[in-house]
């Protein structure tokens, strides 16, 4: 029977199998244009010709990204769009034929009020939302381009409140931001604010979102809120959405800032409270916010908002402890006792830190209200983004609260302790920051004194910079501190410039107490004559780095200087001038000399000048000659005055080489050219090229006039050039001109220009054709006529690009070996300043086979140095950034015999903006005309050893 | 039924042998099964004979352990394989890899030294492990066709989570140990706002408000340093896992900012297999250790080497880690018998001692101190007490009840005094129930029961689009929705009207209802049409008043109509409405009679 029914069941079942899925996967190939759509001029007949969707698509790619195109069909062509527009099934065609009708705004003297009008009358059939979403956001944008008086703008309002109804959470979003950025801002404003105001309680979090960020920007657009909708939006801070609670955080910051001065009532109580400071608790309590985002942005508003309260202000570093229902005092507070008490914590009791005062249950507040504890949250938050947000932050509010600057020193200091090494750095630049406002007890110090042994130097040269700019409160301070610095410079000898820098403005801050200290430091005895320190000791200069730089402020220490101090003195004012102040000490009499010097150059200088602008006479390349030569060793001799005179005879080389060039016969012609003279001026005017750049790159913080000078001069070693390889080569010149011309365009807004650059200037503007030879026939007269013009004037603020490179030192005999082949990293370190164009800036090795490399340092291992305010006393207070350059030079090469010296230098490379990408290969630049030393190189002797094989 | 049934079975106003029975909508779930490392006898194991005698696995439905510390899932082997029970067990991944390592080293312990009978084996253990589901952060995952579960981030170990446990609409969230404040090794606990009826939460620290992290590790660091940099030897007592890889890796991170130089030791035990855990799962750590992890993992220690027994006579400074962490056996303690009358060395105890051990001792003041064979030790060497915890603050619970918003909350984990501090502030500042039942006592907490209806799409977006055309959102109108409930294999539908009838097969008919009501007007009944158009208009904004070609005047689908009676000023006025404008009609009727009656 058993047998039977599986039979019967066996029979039944039948197994069906599935056909092979016959059809292959479809792969999306790259949409291929037909020939008609890659023809280089759109023709607005190819619409017919497609057929699919798809090649409809990437035809109005193609129009699109061509769009400001040059036929002039234009109207022809969008009303092609809109017939198409208007046959398209696919939403998708139709979504991008509305982006192409949004970019005609590109497209030069076209009136947009035409496609305005088009789309409106388009939206009210749009069935696709996305679609009618794309048409708002289009519309938005062409309005934005119209008057504000304009009837249309109404038009395009009154299409978004109406739309604003539409089911889509996207079309409504569009809508708000449309309202929100075209509202005119005097007439019916009312209605539209209180219409997006409404839609703030939208169910859609998306529309919430976006009415808040409408209101935003009808606040940047200068609208200014009303104060009603405070309450709303505190509400909102409760919204689920985070970005709904971001959004209405920042309207609460504006708010904030708009009504700093009115009342609000605090809910259950009949207190008011002003509003900025409801606002400043509002936003400390989204510091606990379950998003980090909107966590950072609360850290981020709270340093802006600087007229709260103190009182609400400090109670952001409160953070009630307790334990056991017992009040505890915080590691702080304990601190503190055992400061003032006289008696420092053994740490040796486990109940050290045991509760004091029972609290009463009913008092203690467990969810922080207000602000309390607001920055005790922020800086102890798992994301660093929080944590470095609130030390900003916190740090911007105590530069306007000394107070509060004092309260937050324990907490900044805390941060020191950070585990990511970049939270560690800002707060040490925020203590920079406030350290004038703060002085720095014992207890304190010795935390912060602690981190110089980090080994990281970012971190070291920060606290240098910091240390450099504190003030102590007591001689120990100081003593510890200096103690602290000589053995960080024991441990890491590199330091050595930071620390000497740090205890240079250490000294002017404390001289009183260094005078304390000046015995002990000096090991100066009032009987004993003490054996001499060496003076080439780094740590014994940096204590007379002190010393002197403390004596100015303080002349008692003077009289304690025994004999080889002084020295010394004149020793280290002769080797690092920079870092040794002047001193009036007794039996030093070349300062004096020095004073005379001073007055006596400016005498000078007006001699020169006054030379340089007489009429010009037969010889006049002789006078500038001699007056260059003049310049060049003022620039030696006084440095106050050396980058502006040293700039002035850069251009005055500059105008030399320029006249040389034109009264060289052979320059315009070829024809008579004998070889040698053609080397010669080839010579010249390669010359004049180098000058010419040195001008322009090597100078910052110019005037404008000066600057179109020193533009105009360019533009004369340009036009030099160009004339030149019309007139005298063979090789074409069309991207030169092109180059040349779109150089002058760039001058054209400019006002007042210099002679030769306004006469270049007016008739380029003249002319249509810029072909070379049209070219050079313009300015062949324009050159003659302007070879000995150029007024000359002493720019006494500008500034020199210079570089130091600090290591390597290129003292060092010991060859740096590595593998044949395989990289070696040379540390670099330089100290660059007045850099204008970091992006110009290389690394250059050149190898003794003259080989030369250029490297582009990594962006991130170029730091720019920031410079707090120091005292007035400092000598030339610098506007210009300073740069700091710390990378690893990656040095290779083939097997040496022996080692050999390799060259590290740093230049500028203007390449890219002086040579047109047409010309690159042109071999008619010798190889390194584009490129501007900024300093001496320094040698490294390096070894490259052959690979070992076997082993 | 819908009541949510909470018992403890350990946890209950008391801290270790975390064991909780949750009951609700008809499921019986345990979280956490641990045990009480106080306790020698049955005692130390939660009282499983309260669920059922013998097999547990037809009276509960799954097991979930929050983390692999001992009081939470120490008794788990003794349940699955001495007591019975084959059901679903639940834990992380991390929890499901090191749990076995501490169960293991446990039952050594407890039978190997104490020589205990009567304990579970290895295999025990091993077979235990087998019918654990692990699972990961935030993914859902079905127990039955009812329980679902989620994971939450909790910080505390490596590895620890919350649990968010529902059935049907129900939801409980129960915390296991957690932190609300990251450290060097872990985040910070995070959960989402999941509003569950009842919150279960750990409450150790329910009086405490602790100061920042940031001193405490400052502080170790620098006397860590100092003892260091004289050259003195310190000692670290530590509990195998948890607590000291947070202690080596900010050491580890230490020596290689400051550059030091001197050993640090870690005694060889089960830590190091631990550590390889530590290295595999780096999703589960703190921001640091996960962005940095790809350059190095910061589980994997330079500095830190493994000890060796001869290295506590080699002279110059060090540090050592070394278990037991209350010093009252094993190596800690012999390290301590050499170093102590040393004043140059130290004595750091990282956590809280039982009192009679030596560590509770020393750390008391004591200058001499007795160890087991009457040896005398005088302690010279400095002692310091840090403590590193990783459980929530009272700010910290209430910051987590901040989050997730629950209905009810439930403290367990914690001594009764405390909790009932806490509980006051619950109710106080967020004004929400908040139980605490003891050990064996049951919670019972009501819950509004939820009836969940269906809606059909079509149906929900025809009422949007109604909706929305009125205007701007205005959350004080009601919205009235107009559809058919029907019940139907134990499911609430609301249907259109149309679907509904088309179901059931049924014709649809409507009802409506017509009043006559007599006016004194004066004039023609089409002025007196307009009169009451008017009256109508001022008095209603939201309903347009429509007039009709036959003279009525529709109001949604209520239609007024006047009719001239035999006398001059007299109208009869017909009033028409459907029932479901039946308040719209009585409004109107109401309204017409005050002003014109």
């Amino acid at each position: 029977m058993a047998v039977l029914k599986k039979r019967a069941l066996a029979e039944y079942s039948q197994v069906v199998q599935e056909e092979a899925c016959s059809k292959p996967l479809q792969l999306m190939k790259k949409p291929h244009l037909s020939s008609a759509v890659e023809d280089e001029h759109v023709t607005v007949n190819t619409f017919e010709k497609l057929e699919t969707s798809e090649a409809l698509v990437a035809y109005l790619n193609h129009i699109q990204l061509n769009l400001p195109f040059k036929t002039d069909d234009k109207v022809v062509l969008l009303r092609k769009l809109i017939d198409t527009y208007h046959h398209s099934e696919q939403s998708y065609v139709r979504l991008k034929i509305v982006c192409i009708l949004g970019d005609f705004r590109k497209v030069r003297k076209f009136d947009v009020q035409i496609i305005i009008n088009e789309i409106i009358k388009l939206i009210s059939t749009e069935t696709s939302h996305k679609v009618c979403a794309s048409m708002i956001c289009t519309l938005k944008k062409l309005g934005s381009l119209l008057s504000s008086d304009s009837p249309v703008l109404g038009k395009i309002i009154a299409i978004g409140t109406k739309l604003l109804n539409n089911s889509n959470h996207l079309v409504k979003c569009h809508c708000l931001s449309l309202l929100g950025g075209l509202t005119s801002l005097n007439n019916l404003q009312g209605e539209n604010v209180k219409l997006i105001c409404k839609f703030t309680k939208s169910q859609d979090p998306r529309v919430r979102t976006a009415a808040y960020d409408a209101l935003l920007q009808l606040h940047d657009r200068g609208q200014k809120l009303e104060l009603c909708i405070y309450s709303d939006v505190c509400s909102a801070l409760q919204d689920d959405n985070e970005n709904v609670r971001q959004s209405a955080m920042r309207i609460i910051w504006v708010l904030s800032h708009t009504y700093p001065e009115s009342c609000v009532v605090i809910p259950g109580c009949q207190d008011e409270v002003h509003l900025v400071d409801d606002a400043f608790a509002k936003i400390c309590q989204a510091i606990g916010d379950l998003s980090v985002n909107v966590r950072t942005l609360a850290a981020e508003l709270l340093g802006s908002m600087v007229n709260v309260n103190p009182h609400f202000l400090e109670q952001t570093l409160d953070k009630k402890l307790m334990s056991d229902m017992r009040r505890k005092r915080s590691a702080h507070e304990r601190h503190w006792e055992t400061v003032t008490s006289g008696e420092w914590a053994s740490g040796a009791r486990w109940a050290d830190d045991k509760p004091r005062e029972n609290l009463d249950a009913e008092s203690v507040s467990l969810i922080h209200s207000g602000a309390c504890g607001a920055f005790v949250h922020g800086l102890e938050d798992e994301f660093m983004e929080v944590r470095s947000a609130s030390l900003d932050s916190l740090c911007l509010l105590a530069l306007s609260n000394p107070r509060f600057a004092t309260l937050s020193l324990d907490f900044l200091v805390d941060m020191f302790n950070d585990e990511i090494e970049e939270v560690r750095l800002k707060a040490i630049d925020c203590m920079t920051k406030i350290s004038q406002l703060i002085v720095l007890r014992e207890d304190q110090l010795e935390i912060i004194l602690g981190v110089l042994e980090d080994s990281n130097v970012e971190i070291r040269e920060g606290l240098h910079r910091m240390l450099g700019a504190c003030r102590l409160s007591t001689k120990a301070c100081l003593k510890l501190c200096v103690q602290a610095l000589l053995d960080n410079l024991k441990r890491y000898s590199q330091d050595k410039r930071s620390i000497w820098r740090c205890l240079q403005l250490l000294g002017p801050r404390h001289p009183d107490l260094t005078l304390l200290l000046v015995p002990e430091l000096l090991t100066v005895h009032p009987f004993f004559d003490m054996p001499e320190a060496d003076v080439e000791d780094p740590s014994y200069v940096c204590v007379l780095l002190l010393v002197f730089n403390a004596a100015q402020f303080c002349p008692q220490i003077l009289s304690l200087f025994e004999e080889h101090i002084c020295r010394h003195y004149r020793y280290l004012r002769d080797t690092i001038s920079n870092f040794v102040p002047h001193l009036q000490l007794t039996g030093v009499e070349e300062m004096e000399g020095q004073i005379e010097f001073e007055t006596n150059t400016n005498y000078f200088l007006q001699n020169v000048m006054s030379r340089l602008n007489q009429p010009i006479s037969t010889n006049q390349i002789k006078v500038w000659d001699a007056a260059c030569h003049d310049l060049i060793r003022l620039a030696q001799i006084d440095s106050s005055l050396a980058h502006g005179v040293e700039l002035l005879a850069t251009q005055l080389e500059c105008h030399i080489l320029i006249a040389k060039v034109m009264n060289s016969p052979a320059w315009i012609d070829s024809s008579s050219l004998n070889v040698q003279d053609g080397d010669v001026v080839k010579n010249l005017i390669d010359q004049l090229q180098r000058q010419s750049l040195r001008l322009q790159y090597m100078f910052s913080n110019l005037s404008t006039e000066e600057m179109l000078l020193i533009q105009s001069t360019r533009l004369q070693a340009m036009a030099i050039q160009l004339v030149y390889i019309v007139r005298a080569s063979n090789t074409s010149a069309l991207a030169l001109s092109d180059h040349f011309v779109s150089r002058v365009e760039a001058l054209k807004g400019y006002g007042n220009l210099p002679s030769f650059a306004g006469a270049i200037v007016k008739e380029i503007a003249r002319v249509d054709d810029t072909k070379p030879g049209v070219l050079s026939r313009i300015l062949l007269p324009i050159l003659q006529a302007h070879i000995y013009v150029a007024p000359f004037c002493l720019p006494a603020k500008a500034f020199k690009l210079s570089a130091d490179i600090l290591e390597p030192s290129g003292e060092s005999d010991n060859p740096q070996k590595f593998l044949a082949g395989f990289v070696l990293g040379v540390v670099l370190d330089a100290e660059i300043q007045g850099l204008a164009h970091s992006e110009y800036l290389r690394v250059r090795v050149k190898y003794p086979d003259l080989n030369a490399q250029l490297i582009i340092p990594q962006e991130s291992h170029l730091k720019m140095i920031k410079h707090y305010p120091k005292n007035d006393s400092s000598e030339n207070i610098i506007s210009v950034p300073d740069h700091r350059l710390r990378t690893s030079v990656l040095v290779s090469h083939q097997v040496w015999t022996e080692s050999s010296h390799i060259e590290l230098s740093l230049v500028l490379d203007v390449t890219d903006p002086e040579v047109p990408s047409s010309l690159k290969r042109w071999r008619g630049f010798s190889e390194d005309s584009f490129i501007i030393e900024l300093c001496k190189p320094v040698r490294v002797l390096v070894s490259p050893k052959p690979i070992k094989r076997g082993i | 039924m819908t009541d949510i049934k909470v018992t403890p079975l350990g946890a209950g106003q008391d801290v270790g042998r975390s064991c909780i029975l949750l009951q609700m909508g008809g499921k019986n779930i345990m979280l956490d099964c641990g045990m009480h490392m106080g306790y020698n006898d049955e005692r130390r194991f939660p009282d499983f004979s309260y669920i059922a005698d013998g097999n547990l696995t037809e009276s509960l439905d799954c097991v979930i352990i929050s983390h692999f510390h001992l009081d939470h899932c120490g008794a788990l082997p003794f349940m699955t394989e001495m007591v019975g029970y084959n059901g679903p067990i639940y834990m992380t991944h991390p929890t499901k890899a090191i749990a076995p390592i501490l169960l293991e080293d446990m039952r050594k312990v407890a039978v190997e030294r104490k020589g205990e009978t009567n304990f579970f084996t290895s295999a025990h253990i091993k077979d235990c492990m087998k019918k654990v589901i692990a699972v990961t952060l935030h993914q859902t995952v079905q127990v039955d066709s009812e329980i679902e579960i989620k994971a939450y981030y909790a910080g505390h170990v490596l590895g620890a989570a919350m649990f968010h446990v529902k059935v049907g609409n129900q939801s409980v969230v129960y915390t296991g140990d957690y932190n609300m404040t990251p450290d060097r090794h872990l985040g910070a606990a995070w959960i989402d706002k999941c509003r569950p009826n009842i919150l279960i939460s750990e409450s150790t620290y329910a009086t405490t408000i602790r100061d920042s992290k940031r001193c405490r590790e400052r502080d170790f660091l620098k006397k860590v340093h100092d003892c260091v940099d004289r050259g003195g030897k310190v000692l670290i007592p530590v509990f195998a896992l948890g607590r000291a890889q947070e202690l080596c890796i900010l050491l580890e991170t230490y020596w290689e900012r400051m550059n030091l130089k001197a050993p640090i030791y870690f005694a060889v035990g089960l830590t190091e297999k631990a550590n390889n855990y530590y290295k595999m799962f780096i999703t589960w750590t703190n921001q640091k250790i996960r962005k940095t992890f790809v350059q190095r993992n910061m589980f994997e220690f330079k500095h830190i080497r493994p000890f060796d027994k001869s290295y506590a006579d080699t002279p110059g400074p060090m540090v050592v880690f070394a278990t037991p962490g209350m010093l009252h056996a094993g190596l800690s303690l012999q390290l301590f018998k050499k170093w102590a009358p040393n004043e140059n060395n130290m004595l750091i105890m990282p956590g809280y001692c039982v009192s009679g051990t030596v560590g509770a001792k020393v750390l008391s003041g004591a200058k001499k101190v007795e160890i087991e064979n009457r040896q005398v030790i005088e302690v010279k060497m400095s002692v310091q007490y840090m403590s590193f915890s990783a459980h929530a603050d009272a700010k910290g619970i209430m910051q987590l009840i901040q989050y997730c918003e629950p209905q009810n909350v439930l403290l367990v984990h914690g001594e009764g005094v405390k909790m009932e501090f806490l509980k006051q502030k619950i109710q106080q500042e967020y004004g929400i129930d908040c139980y605490m039942p003891a050990n064996g006592e049951s919670a019972y907490i009501p819950c509004k029961p939820v009836v969940p209806v269906d809606v059909s799409l079509s149906l929900l977006k025809k009422e949007m689009a109604l909706y929305d055309t009125v205007g701007a959102p205005d959350p004080k109108r009601p919205c009235r929705m107009h559809g058919v409930l029907v019940m139907k294999d134990n499911v609430l539908k609301l249907m259109e009207p149309e679907q509904a009838f088309g179901e059931l097969g049924l014709n649809r008919h409507s009802i409506r209802f017509t009043s006559c009501i007599q006016l004194r007007l004066p004039g023609t009944a089409i002025r007196a049409m307009d009169q009451i158009q008017l009256i109508l208009n001022s008095q209603n904004t939201n309903y347009p008043v429509k007039p009709s070609d036959e003279g009525l005047l529709n109001l949604e689908s209520v239609s007024i109509k006047m009719e001239t009676t035999d006398k001059e000023d007299r109208k009869s006025m017909m009033i028409s409405w459907a029932l479901q404008d039946e308040d719209l009609a009585t409004w109107i009727m109401s309204s017409l009679r005050q002003v014109i009656v």
